[in-house]
């Protein structure tokens, strides 16, 4: 934030001694009214303390002042830099001096940039104390200048020891303020503690409140069955979340943050923080940069050639960049010393949009010299001739797509022990087995030295992919502290800055070609991606999107211009509906601005648009497996009652009111083929996808599976012991599925993880799989038992539990007995039979073949959820503000394995989008301050935002999984897109035409009034 | 996350909390709730070196009507506020105490803290402009009474000197035929408010204004009051012309900062929003209805 | 600040048990109770007192115990999510949550239980308005809100009929 000040005033001394006084820094400084301390660096250069505050918050600012420039008696000019309250300044500020009548007229002026935390705590509203504070300085200065001060101050130095016992004596307020004591007060001094109990008046209005929660709490208590065998530990707060492990002799690791978006590191001093007692080590990017290799870099040349440390090496590239690492042995301690870091900063220009970042005038990653990480042209069909034909061409110069997140409850966070053993464990939060590969060469070990582990995790929805340099942080400040556990657990302001968001996306200079009834036949645009400073796992993203590159809609002429870019502001990750939800948002933009400038209304451009024969086969050879629209939108329309809202649409316009009604179709690919990575970098060797799992009838006989997945919440447990059970005739009871995610379990792969809408299609076909080979190996080793046919045998349960048993008899062989066949009493079992290890692995293979990486053409993903919203939303016409009136949800995710977990991902996908709709935003000011610094400021949605949403659900199966479903987490986003529609039908008649994803009131309201549209025409021929 | 490190002291009286505040200077801190100053601490804002605990103090939790005559007790909470008689005799009052923040928020803050904080968006420093309410403090130099008009200075600052505390909030129960209204904008509840409006009117007859305070808040330093919207409406008409009219008085006094909550413009023409509604509730309730109120959330 | 550090004696009740502890003045309430009392329910989602995860009963009262000192609860009665669970047998609320897919990942939910126990508690039968005003202080990024309302409202229905 910058600002500029100036001012004059007059003092009634000789030029030459107010000269004197302003241009020796140490005369000059103490004049401060809130001076502290000060100590000369050099003859120009004192290090001063003077506290700033805002009413009773009071801090000490510490600050470098050098004079710059200093003509006599005319001119003296300082340069200042330093910190306050959890920021950063820089400032410059000079005097002229004139002559007039009696004395001197002193002209100053100042410049100031802020940066850091304190911004987004202030909401980049901090000008007005900023003024206040200057003039308080600039009156005191006055008055500190003047005859009257300067003979005191004489005085004064005559009767105490130096201007500085002065000083403390002022601030100590043992000369001013004396304190009377009231009488009859009992004495007290400053070292005397009394703890005193609670006073009696208060105690009646607690006791009310007390007895109310006893008497619930001794409500009768019946045996019921549970919903997810994940519930029982969650619901008694018996989850193992990252930092609920606590193991013992755990150092804890804080990290020290640049304040600013970009910046040399000039300096680095931790000689102060690892003084502090109770500090084990630093470390810095500099020891990093020696001991690491940067992390592997996902895209082609030039970005290939950037490097990524798990510290900031020589240079800082967005506001919380990491720096120095502090560990120590608590928390608290951790915390302390990291303030006692000192850092000397250099700042560089500070890139903070597309459009500047595509300049290159200031580059982020020298080694790349480039801040483009990825381009490349998507083009598909015969793009030019379908314009030629077109009876209309829509123009929209400019749509874009803004930076949020699903901000997880939990944060990142880990616990890493690299210790004698020279093996390093992780008990973490992440959600891949990506990280394994990112870690491993980075600290030059094998990956077998990786043990990587997750229990409960709280929440993710893509973000914590990119939390390993955390881990491998953690990893080097285990090592460096002699193999103790380190602990790094992300505060919320720090997830804010870095924590991994969704990135934005900007569509440019967008056509639209479309025939006499409003069909599109082509599409033309330049699509520009913002990853933030570091791609990590990124420029991936640049291809993702193409999954849906027709979102739901026929047109087979596509030809998009897709880049992407660093910027200074936190690194991005994917977030829920990672790059296709951009994507989707854009095509539903494109569907509902065209049917409005072409006066047909949004269900009817859309049935005509629609895709409406599955599998369908996208321009750039994806295959929607199935599904249907039409059937869905036909849904929606009967839960919303469609009809009737158009009747109350009528009336509200006749009576000036705002009321929109908006559709927003989407799609939720997944099932990755990681050959789309290619696409990216052709030298990447990833393809398809593999998931693991593995079941085995332990040495007691129970049932035990390991699913290969990083569970955030979406009931794998549940469901993958729905399937087992299934499966065997037993109540999912019987089955035990292991918590989260460890490779000591050795049942994964190198893409296991839990991520991109896949488990019911990968998770459980790999679940399926074992189960059906354990089957089989269960059925051979009954019928040797039960001296049986295989074909005659049956899973269900006996007296004796679970069992196998001959069909119409009672005659069965139970789980404990086949396990202990193979495990003790091998000679029990003929020579055929020893091999059988009731220990199966199955690896889900989805099938995919090698896309065409010239033509950019192939399958990416296996299966397409859909979902179908509409959106009744009133705008109010002076502030802007939105309220949804109504709200229907149509999900269509193929064969439904467990409708209570389908509905509630439903759900929760709903409330992150219309949270990013209408509330959640992450903005920048131009110097890369994180202005939702803290989530008071971003606000994540609450419930008094959230409608209620009225559900209900299709099924198409899908041809393509063996059950039949698709998987669906992510869900498509489709509130940011029904709410755009909504709102702009909504304003329509005024002329609004909605080209941002944010509409809060705030946005929505400058958007409309300051006219900030950009031009949308329309060619008709 | 984790405040810096500081000494805590829990006096048995309010003269000896008195005493410790003045031996201890301005590095100390008196802690009440602690909603305010906490989250400060945990962000390293301020780094005070002594936090005096007061919220045990003896007598100065209380919420008393004495013939009209309200005493509130520094120390009552939020909740207790909003749960006392007072507000169900007063509406605008539990507009404001049960609209700050949320319920866990509500339970622990205090009116005595809220008002000794002077947080330009907060709702007790703006709610006690309309019901002429009186400070009381007590420091080293004995008890003051202040009016929360000479009490609140500046934002952030109060008119509290130092080891003085704030010990009562009183003000009088409005006359009969009376009604108010406090109705803020906010993203969530447990968000700052963007912008906020007070206003308690007493009617002359059906739809004539006898008397009426207005307050908006999160729109200037300090609480914005306006003698001149207060005198279109003072002995006339509750039009709707003339409610806009000092609608536009009192929103031209005010100066709400352009910030991530909103644009100063945005929040004037939310300020008049808002100002139209709580005018309309204010004047429902002094008719005699019971309307339930409640902050407008995004 | 490095001189010997105060340490302050304090005696809390939680769910039923007392303990005495000597804790450092900064210490917060909901580092006490996970870290020095081992009681990990009760979960930090945020720094500026918004979301909730922290929630816990004080003599009473829900409160966020993030935004309270240790020493502020010396001598008070705390409950906390592991106090609902008694002698291995689940209260009907926690139950209603679970039927009702009330939860998903599981961590905004003991901060969730405990706002829904204080509002059943004051009043058995609330409508929709009353549940969205007591958890506005609550945030859960994975349910969208709908199945906690559902949940409650079950649980509101269990008690009063079981």
């Amino acid at each position: 934030m910058e600002m500029k000040f100036d001012g004059e005033f007059k003092i009634d001394l000789p030029r030459e001694e107010v000269f004197e006084i302003l241009s020796n820094p140490e005369k000059f400084a103490p004049l401060f009214p809130t001076f502290h301390s000060m100590e000369m660096k050099d003859e120009r250069t004192a290090n001063l303390k003077v506290k700033v505050g805002i009413g009773r918050i009071i801090a000490t600012s510490t600050t470098e002042l050098t004079l710059e420039e200093a003509v006599p008696p005319l001119r003296a000019r300082y340069v200042g830099k330093g910190n306050v309250m959890q920021g950063a300044y820089q400032m410059v500020s000079s005097f002229d001096l004139e002559e007039v009548d009696g004395g001197t007229l002193v002209k100053w002026q100042a410049e100031t940039t802020l940066v850091g935390k304190i911004l987004s705590i202030a909401g980049g509203g901090l000008r007005g104390y900023a003024e206040k504070e200057i003039n308080k300085l600039i009156t005191s200065l006055q008055e500190a200048l003047s005859p009257e001060a300067q003979a005191a101050k004489l005085q004064a130095q005559a009767q105490y020891r130096g201007w500085f016992s002065r000083l403390i004596q002022f601030l100590f307020g043992t000369d001013k303020n004396k304190v009377t004591t009231p009488e009859n007060v009992p004495a007290a001094t400053a070292d005397s503690v009394s703890y005193a109990p609670h006073p009696a008046d208060a105690m009646t209005i607690k006791q009310e409140s007390k007895q109310k929660i006893d008497h619930i709490l001794n409500a009768k208590r019946i045996e019921k069955r549970l919903g997810r065998k994940e519930d029982k530990r969650l619901i008694t707060g018996r989850g193992l979340f990252v930092d609920d492990h606590q193991p013992a002799g755990s150092l804890h690791m804080c990290l020290v943050r640049s304040p600013y978006a970009h910046a040399k590191i000039l300096s680095i001093d931790v000689s102060k923080a690892e003084a502090l007692a109770g500090v084990i080590c630093t470390i810095t990017g500099k020891e990093v940069a020696e001991l690491t290799q940067p992390f592997t870099q996902i895209g082609p040349e030039p970005s290939a050639l950037i490097q990524d440390f798990c510290l900031a090496v020589d240079k800082v590239r967005h506001q919380g960049d990491p720096i120095v690492a502090v560990i120590a042995e608590s928390k608290h301690i951790a915390a302390d010393a990291a303030q006692l870091v000192e850092v000397d900063y250099e700042t560089l220009p500070v890139v903070i949009t597309c459009e500047d970042a595509l300049k290159d005038e200031t580059v982020l990653h020298d080694p790349a010299g480039t801040n483009l990480t990825w381009q490349g042209v998507y083009d598909y069909g015969d793009v030019d001739k379908a314009f030629e034909e077109a009876k209309h061409i829509v123009k929209i110069d400019h749509l874009k797509f803004h930076r949020f997140s699903s901000t997880a409850l939990e944060s990142n966070a880990v616990v890493a022990t690299w210790d004698k053993r020279d093996e390093i464990d992780f008990f973490c939060n992440t959600i891949m087995t990506v990280p394994i590969a990112m870690i491993a060469p980075a600290l030059n070990v094998r990956s077998d030295q990786i043990r990587l582990r997750t229990h409960d995790i709280g929440g993710a929805f893509g973000n914590k992919i990119g939390n390993y340099p955390y881990m491998t942080l953690a990893a080097l400040a285990s090592r460096k502290a002699g193999g103790l556990p380190v602990k790094w657990v992300e505060t919320r302001s720090e997830y804010m800055q870095a924590g991994g968001h969704g990135s934005e996306r900007n569509f440019y200079d967008t056509e639209v070609a479309l025939d006499k009834d409003g069909v599109i036949t082509a599409l033309r645009s330049r699509h520009v991606d913002d990853c933030g400073a570091y791609p990590r796992y990124e420029p991936l993203g640049c291809v993702i999107w193409a999954q849906v590159l027709p979102a739901s809609y026929k047109l087979r002429n596509v030809h998009i211009d897709f880049s992407q870019v660093v910027t200074n502001k936190g690194p991005c990750a994917p977030n829920r509906g990672y790059s296709r939800l951009p994507h989707m948002w854009f095509m539903e933009r494109v569907m509902d601005i065209c049917g409005h400038e072409l006066g047909i209304p949004a269900d009817e451009i859309r049935l005509r648009n629609y895709i409406d024969e599955f599998p369908y086969t996208t321009p750039n050879g994806c295959v929607y497996d199935s599904g249907d629209f039409v059937a869905m939108l036909n849904k929606a329309k009967e839960v919303i009652g469609w009809d009737e809202w158009k009747e109350k649409q009528k009336q509200a316009r006749a009576e000036g009111r705002c009321l929109g009604i908006g559709i927003g179709t989407t799609l939720d690919s997944g099932t990755n083929n990681f050959a789309q990575s290619q696409i990216i970098n052709p030298f990447l060797p990833f393809s398809s996808n593999s998931v693991v799992s593995t079941i085995k009838l332990d040495l007691d006989g129970s049932v035990s599976v390991c699913v290969s997945t990083f569970p955030q919440g979406q009931g794998h447990e549940t469901t993958a012991s729905q399937v087992v059970a299934e499966e065997l005739g037993l109540d999912t009871d019987f089955v035990h599925v292991k918590t989260g995610f460890d490779t000591e379990r050795n049942s994964h792969s190198g893409t296991s993880g839990t991520y991109a809408s896949q488990f019911a299609v990968t998770g459980l076909s790999a679940v399926h799989g074992a189960v059906v080979k354990i089957k089989n190996e269960m059925k051979k080793l009954a019928a040797h038992a039960l001296e049986a046919n295989e074909d005659d045998l049956e899973f269900g349960i006996g007296e004796q539990g679970p069992e196998v048993r001959v069909v119409g008899t009672n005659k069965g062989v139970n789980y404990w007995a086949l396990s202990n066949m193979v495990n003790y009493n091998k000679a029990s079992l003929p020579e055929e039979l020893r091999e059988i290890s009731l220990n199966v692995r199955h690896t889900y293979v989805p099938p995919f073949e090698a896309p065409d990486l010239e033509k950019k053409y192939g399958n990416l993903t296996l299966t397409y959820a859909m979902q179908l919203h509409i959106a009744v939303v009133e705008v109010d016409t002076d502030t802007y503000k939105s309220k949804v009136l109504d709200y229907a949800i149509v999900d269509d995710c193929g064969k439904v394995i467990n409708h209570m977990i389908v509905e509630g991902q439903v759900h929760g996908g709903a409330a992150h989008g219309l949270g990013a709709a209408l509330v959640e935003i992450m903005p920048f000011d131009k110097e890369g301050n994180v202005l939702a610094g803290s989530f008071t400021d971003y606000a994540p949605i609450t419930i008094n935002s959230m409608p209620d949403l009225k559900c209900a659900n299709t099924e198409t199966p899908s041809p393509f999984s063996y059950n039949g479903a698709k998987g669906m987490g992510e869900g498509g986003g489709a509130p940011l897109h029904s709410i755009s529609a909504a709102i702009q039908d909504a304003l329509y008649d005024k002329g609004v035409i909605i080209q941002h994803s944010h509409n809060s009131p705030m946005y929505l309201y400058e958007y409309v009034t300051n006219k900030l549209m950009e031009p949308v025409t329309v060619e008709s021929r | 996350m984790y405040p810096a490190p500081f000494r805590y002291f829990r006096p048995s009286s309010l003269g000896e909390a008195i005493k410790l505040l003045s031996e201890l200077g301005d590095s100390a801190k008196p802690l009440a709730g602690g909603q305010t100053l906490i989250p400060v601490l945990k962000l390293r804002m301020d780094e005070p070196s002594d936090l005096i605990d007061i919220a045990r103090l003896p007598n100065i939790r209380y919420i008393q009507n004495d013939n009209g005559q309200i005493s509130i007790g520094a120390l009552a909470t939020h909740a207790n506020i909003a749960m006392s008689e007072i507000s169900k005799q007063v509406p605008i009052v539990r507009d404001c105490a049960g609209g700050i923040a949320d319920t866990q928020v509500r339970n622990r803050g205090t009116i005595g803290g809220s008002v000794s904080a002077a947080d330009p968006s907060c709702d007790w420093p703006a709610l006690l402009h309309t019901l002429d309410a009186e400070i009381v403090c007590q420091g080293p130099n004995g008890k003051r009474v202040l009016t929360i008009r000479d009490f609140i200075l500046d934002s952030y600052t109060t008119a509290l000197t130092d080891a003085e505390l704030v010990t009562e909030i009183r003000f009088k129960v409005p006359e009969n035929h009376s009604g108010g209204s406090y109705i803020g904008f906010k993203k969530a509840a447990p968000a700052y408010p963007a912008a906020s409006v007070g206003i308690q009117i007493a009617l002359a007859e059906e739809d004539v204004c006898k008397d009426v305070r207005l307050v908006l808040s999160a729109a200037g330093p300090k609480p914005v009051i306006s003698e001149e919207a207060e005198a279109v409406l003072r002995g006339n008409s509750l039009s709707k012309d003339n409610l806009e009219k000092a609608a536009e008085a009192i929103i031209a006094a005010s100066d709400p900062p352009s910030d991530s909550r909103g644009s100063a413009s945005f929040k004037r023409t939310m300020l008049h929003s808002l100002f139209m509604k709580a005018a309309n509730i204010a004047i429902d309730r002094a008719r005699g209805n019971n309307i339930i109120g409640a902050h407008e959330y995004v | 600040m490095s001189e010997s550090t105060q340490l302050v004696p304090i005696t809390v009740t939680v769910n039923g048990k007392a303990y005495q502890r000597e804790v450092e003045p900064r210490l917060l309430l909901v580092e006490f109770i996970r870290a020095t009392l081992g009681l990990t329910g009760t979960h930090i989602g945020c720094d500026t007192s918004y979301c909730g995860a922290c929630t816990i009963i004080v003599d009473g009262d829900t409160v966020k115990s993030c935004t309270l000192l240790a020493v502020q609860a010396d001598g008070s009665e705390i409950l906390t999510v592991e106090g609902l669970e008694q002698d291995g047998e689940l209260h009907p609320l926690q139950q209603a949550f679970s039927q009702n897919h009330g939860l998903q990942c599981g961590f905004c939910t003991p901060g969730m239980l405990m706002s829904s126990l204080a509002l059943l508690a004051e009043n058995p039968d609330p409508d929709i308005k009353d549940i969205r005003k007591r958890l506005a202080g609550n945030i859960c990024r994975c349910t969208g809100y709908q199945n906690i309302i559902k949940s409650v409202q079950a649980a509101a229905k269990s008690l009063r009929e079981d």
